[in-house]
């Protein structure tokens, strides 16, 4: 596939049309654009870095084979989640044991850089550390709903196409999360 | 006003009430303590988690997928037979209608055999 030259990004709808007539550039140019939401919330869903690699692949290639079939009427981050999400529970489900992967082992050379002290960066790592943890032990449905809205933004209407609930549901999850959450966090 | 529910608290930390509920939530909060305090460890949550640091893939994943695209994405699967997509559709269910009827008069027709001529 040929990158597609730097220039002001596409349409997205037009850019999907593009991709949807076969042009591999504009497909390019959508996994680029995706590559590393789709990415940060899988390893968060399956807390394994080589599955989270592989299912944003299986993610894509799926998206590929099914683009034809997109409507504008939906939109693609919605879309695209949702294949996320499906290929993310259907490893979860096939799992013969859940191995918890110390993600802030990997992520504590992204914390910001305006934390000069060792005291301070040893801080930022354990609260880090702590809510990372947290949030592998809630279940997967209350985990994947506050990676949906407080990592990913998305509104409420969003999370309801993606996860295929009503907003009710979207609103009362969200609460039981954040209460479950914090209930695990350190006090 | 009573208390909110924990739901609603949640939901006006994300604006996701209806207006004129978020106007009365808000007013229940300027003299409410117990509430504000547990709308504070809602809104510090969800400041924690946008704070957590945000994994990347770390490559190009559009030039590795290269090799594994297909030239075009495959059309949509049609079941049976199927005319070809350049006819438009009106066209193309006549052209059907009358394949059918000439295909069930040739039936017809071997069915019937005409008449010897003395």
């Amino acid at each position: 596939m040929v990158p597609m030259p730097a220039s002001s990004p596409p349409d997205e709808t037009d850019c999907i049309a593009r991709a949807q007539r076969g042009e591999a550039a504009a497909f390019s140019e959508l996994v680029t654009r995706y590559q590393d939401r789709i990415y940060r919330f899988l390893v968060r869903m399956t807390r394994s870095q080589e599955d989270a690699r592989e299912l944003t692949q299986e993610t894509f290639l799926s998206a590929y084979q099914a683009i034809a079939r997109w409507r504008p009427e939906a939109r693609l981050s919605t879309w695209l989640f949702r294949i996320a999400r499906n290929q993310a529970l259907d490893r979860l489900r096939r799992a013969r044991h859940v191995e918890f992967v110390a993600l802030d082992e990997v992520l504590h050379e992204q914390l910001p850089a305006d934390t000069p002290t060792p005291e301070a960066v040893l801080q930022a790592r354990q609260r880090v550390a702590a809510l990372e943890a947290a949030l592998a032990r809630l279940s997967v449905e209350h985990r994947e709903i506050l990676l949906l809205r407080d990592i990913e933004d998305m509104p409420y209407e969003d999370i309801a196409e993606v996860l295929g609930i009503s907003l009710g549901t979207v609103k009362s999850r969200i609460a039981r999360a954040r209460t479950g959450l914090l209930q695990h966090m350190p006090r | 006003m009573t208390c909110p529910r924990t739901e609603d608290l949640s939901a006006y930390a994300d604006q996701a009430l209806p207006a004129r509920r978020q106007a009365a939530l808000r007013q229940h909060l300027l003299g409410c303590p117990a509430c504000r305090q547990q709308l504070d460890a809602l809104q510090a949550l969800r400041q924690q988690l946008r704070a957590l640091p945000s994994p990347t893939l770390g490559f190009d994943l559009a030039a590795q997928l290269q090799d594994r695209l297909p030239r075009r994405p495959p059309k949509p699967r049609r079941v049976g037979w199927s005319l070809p997509n350049w006819l438009p559709a009106g066209v193309a269910t006549g052209a059907a209608l009358v394949s059918a009827c000439g295909w069930a008069a040739c039936c017809w027709a071997r069915a019937r055999p005409f008449p010897r001529r003395p």
